[in-house]
Formats: C-alpha cells, sequence, structure tokens
C-alpha cells in the first residue's frame, strides 16, 4: 500500500506549523471582527501557518510553471501522522488569471488561500460554528463536523490535541502518488483516493465531488 | 501506461451495467433512462457504486462526469432534471450535451459500477475501496480529458 506521510515529507518547499495560535492548554487564540455592525469572534491562525502561505504564495506568484499549493490539515506526532482535511489553492482562479483566493495574500485575511476569516472559507466557517455569531448563511453542517472532530469545548475554544498544517507548492509536471504527472486537481484527488482508505474515519473531506 | 490508458482499461473490465440514453437530435427520454437504471440494477446486491457518465467521440468513449451513489435511481432522476433545467452547476452539462431546442447533441451512455464488482483499482497500487476508486476515476479524467470533465471539484481552472 503506498503511504502518504512519507510522499508529502519527499516534496520540496513543504512546511509543517501549527493551524492555530494557542496557549500551552491548547485553547485557541480569538480575534474580533466587525461585519456590518455584528462583531465576530474569529479563530487565529498561527503566525506560522500564515508567514508560510505567505511566503510560498509570494516566492512562487512569477513562476509560469507554479500551479498553485496542496494543503493538508493533519493531527499526529512526525511517523505517525493523521490527515483530516486535504485541499489546494490554485494559482489561476476561475474568472482571473490569479485567483481571487491567493491574490495579495498578505492583506488577504478574507479567502487567504482558502483559510481565510469570511464566511465560505474555512477559518470563518468553522468560527461561525463555535461562536455562532450572525451571518448570511447559517452555519454549515461540513463546519460542524469540522468543530466535533477538533474541539473538546467551543467558547472558550480548546482543541482536543495540536492540530497541524502542511503546505506544499505544486508545479506543472510534478509527480503524484501514482508516480505519473499530475495537474494540481489531479494530485488532490489521488491524495485524497489514498488518505479515504488509510485515515477513512477520520477524515473530513466527505463531500460530492 | 498513460492516464488515458488506465481509465479505458478499467471502464472495459466493469462494463456490465451500460444504459445508452437517447439517441442524437431526439429528446431526452428521462423516463426510460432510469427505468433503464432500475431494471439493470435490481435485484443486484450492492451498498455502494460509481457511476461515469461517457460521451463517444472521435477518441472513443470517454468519461465526462463520474460520481457515487448508493441510490443511483434517485441520483440520476436528479441529475437528469438538473441537466434539462441547465441551472448552476448544470450549465456546463447542457451546454456539451444539449442542443438550444433541448435535444441531445451526443452520443452517451451510463455506466455503473456496483461495489461487489469492483476486484482492482484504477491506478495500480492504490486501494480498491469505492471511496478511492471515485477519487482516482476524477484523478485520471482530470488530467486525460480536462476539456469536458463536468466534475466541477475535479476540473482545472
Amino acid at each position: 500500500m503506498i503511504q502518504l506521510e512519507p510522499w508529502l515529507l519527499s516534496i520540496g518547499g513543504y512546511s509543517l506549523t501549527p493551524l492555530f495560535e494557542t496557549d500551552e492548554r491548547l485553547q485557541v487564540q480569538v480575534k474580533m471582527k466587525l461585519v456590518k455592525d455584528n462583531p465576530r469572534q474569529i479563530l487565529k491562525r498561527s503566525r506560522l501557518m500564515e508567514e508560510a502561505v505567505i511566503n510560498l504564495i509570494e516566492s512562487n506568484l512569477a513562476n509560469p510553471q507554479w500551479e498553485g499549493i496542496i494543503y493538508v490539515m493533519g493531527k499526529g506526532i512526525p511517523g505517525n501522522f493523521t490527515p483530516l482535511y486535504i485541499g489546494k489553492a490554485e494559482k489561476k482562479g476561475v474568472r482571473h488569471d490569479i485567483s481571487v483566493n491567493i491574490k495579495n495574500i498578505r492583506k488577504n485575511e478574507h479567502k487567504f488561500a482558502r483559510w481565510g476569516d469570511g464566511l465560505a472559507y474555512h477559518i470563518g466557517d468553522l468560527s461561525h460554528v463555535l461562536f455562532g455569531f450572525e451571518g448570511y448563511q447559517k452555519p454549515q453542517s461540513k463546519y460542524q463536523r469540522w468543530a466535533e472532530a477538533l474541539f473538546s469545548s467551543y467558547n472558550p475554544p480548546i482543541l482536543k490535541e495540536p492540530i497541524h498544517f502542511y503546505l506544499a507548492p505544486w508545479y506543472e509536471g510534478q509527480l503524484g502518488l501514482s508516480g505519473l504527472a499530475c495537474s494540481l486537481p489531479a494530485v488532490e484527488k489521488e491524495i485524497i483516493a489514498i488518505a479515504s482508505a488509510n485515515f477513512g474515519n477520520a477524515l473530513l473531506n466527505k463531500d460530492g465531488i | 501506461m498513460t492516464k488515458k490508458d488506465l481509465l479505458i482499461r478499467w471502464m472495459a473490465a466493469y462494463e456490465q451495467i451500460v444504459i445508452p440514453f437517447s439517441t442524437i437530435d431526439y429528446k431526452i427520454n428521462v423516463l426510460n433512462i432510469i427505468q433503464m437504471i432500475a431494471e439493470k440494477t435490481a435485484g443486484m446486491s450492492f451498498e455502494d457504486s460509481i457511476y461515469i457518465l461517457r460521451m463517444w467521440t472521435d477518441e472513443g468513449c470517454i468519461p465526462i462526469y463520474i460520481g457515487r451513489s448508493n441510490a443511483p435511481v434517485t441520483r440520476w432522476k436528479s441529475h437528469l432534471t438538473g441537466l434539462i433545467g441547465g441551472k448552476k452547476l448544470y450549465s456546463r452539462w447542457q451546454r456539451l450535451l444539449l442542443t438550444e431546442d433541448g435535444l441531445m447533441n451526443q452520443r452517451v451512455d451510463l455506466m455503473i459500477v456496483l461495489d461487489s464488482m469492483i476486484k482492482k483499482p484504477p491506478i495500480p497500487g492504490f486501494p480498491c475501496t469505492i471511496g478511492a476508486v471515485e477519487y482516482q476515476l476524477v484523478s485520471l479524467a482530470s488530467d486525460a480529458y480536462p476539456a469536458t470533465l463536468l466534475n466541477h471539484e475535479g476540473n482545472r481552472r
């Protein structure tokens, strides 16, 4: 059986950081945001994670071979890494040459390579479930599953265990787990295929594709 | 072996249930397609299934949508209603498969592979669970046929 962790660690330019800014009791720090006069509590991404995302994107943006980023939210110690959610953020957008998800990444807190503070982005939607603030839509069931998997307490937000953020660049022609050249969308599906069989109960990728 | 070869080889091994859609230039017959899905899966032992919507082209029979369902009849009632309505994600389906008058403009069939049938993965060395097989097929089709794949999440921008 193909093993995911050694392959992830073999990709050049990867980083592994804490996803959230926490204290020693694993309580996640929160920040306040005012949206249409309504205050929102938002979970804080770790400074290390933000630096890794910004550095990777800014250093690759001008590279025509760069297709975007792969990310894996996971838990566990090295050698026993359990993926919880696998995704990608592409350089090219549906309508723009540079996707709005990664454009001006240093100041793009709302979208932040899909890990932004806004609703319809991972941190915003997860915060919505935890803190139940007003929004244009109800908290999403997908992120209720995330909240149950990650947190022992919602308010204050306390993690069950440390949550890591794996990040890697993906370039045109790079080889996937199959040993075949993969585009970014194709390698994302290869990673989920392997993870769904090896870590099916923990994996939070459940949506239709 | 190329990604196209892997797809062709895997599909050829599991063509036990194939439902042809309506003939080109004729209106799509939803009731007939649903009835055929129900008949061909009736009495079969399965808990889940992979389905592949395929289009006949000069390159042969190529996958254009890949999905998974434990109730293919219900799922395809929904897909076909979406195709005819052409709203949101189904607008691409409609543009590819129907004329402006709602007639079929491609030769299309639907292949259904029951979980009880699957004995080998599309990509050698990969897992054979139904979820893993679905993701492998989307991954392969995403690179082999990027222009025609209708899966929203599997498609490149």
